[in-house]
């Protein structure tokens, strides 16, 4: 996997979707740089802005894309806390 | 005669971040563009650390970063420059 491989995931799993990829693309370059890291770290697509505590459970809630509308930057900020995804307008 | 040298107190300030984080990046350029110094501490990297920046702000997100005591969580613009008394 490499940085314009894993953006096409991302852009297939925004399709039809009420949100989007973040339209600055330097962003989601860097989002992607972040998480190619972490899966030659941890061999996992983990957020690369926010830290694993080493659980099984809770680590997998920190794999890309994530369930960020359960998260207060989706409801205050509209979008997820890396900003790798914003509400579509 | 004596002269009076006002000094300025400069804000005691760090980064809580990870290499990672395009946020933590943008926070940290935004404080060099204010010319404003900072400890910047790689969470990813120093298991104490990490652990203190969770126990100050009670989460486990990137950037952090506290400015003369104040917590902000995540990039705010707005709270940065707040916190460091220009608004």
């Amino acid at each position: 996997m490499n940085q314009e491989g894993l953006i096409k995931t991302w852009e297939r799993f925004e399709q039809g979707k009420d949100f989007m990829l973040n339209p600055d693309r330097a962003h989601v370059k860097g989002v992607a740089d972040g998480v190619l890291a972490n899966i030659e770290k941890y061999g996992s697509r983990f957020c690369p802005c926010r830290l694993r505590d080493g659980t099984k459970e809770r680590d997998l809630e920190l794999v890309c894309p994530c369930n960020f509308k359960t998260q207060d930057a989706w409801t205050k900020q509209e979008r997820c806390w890396c900003g790798l995804f914003v509400k579509r307008k | 005669m004596k002269e009076e040298i006002k000094e300025e107190k400069k804000p005691e300030v760090k980064v809580y971040s990870t290499p990672t984080c395009p946020y933590c990046y943008k926070a940290k350029d935004f404080l060099k563009e204010k010319n404003v110094e900072f400890e910047d501490i790689d969470v990813s990297a120093d298991q104490e650390k990490a652990k203190e920046m969770i126990e100050k702000s009670g989460q486990m997100g990137v950037p952090v970063i506290e400015i003369n005591g104040k917590i902000i969580v995540g990039f705010d613009q707005g709270a940065i420059e707040e916190a460091l008394g220009e608004k």
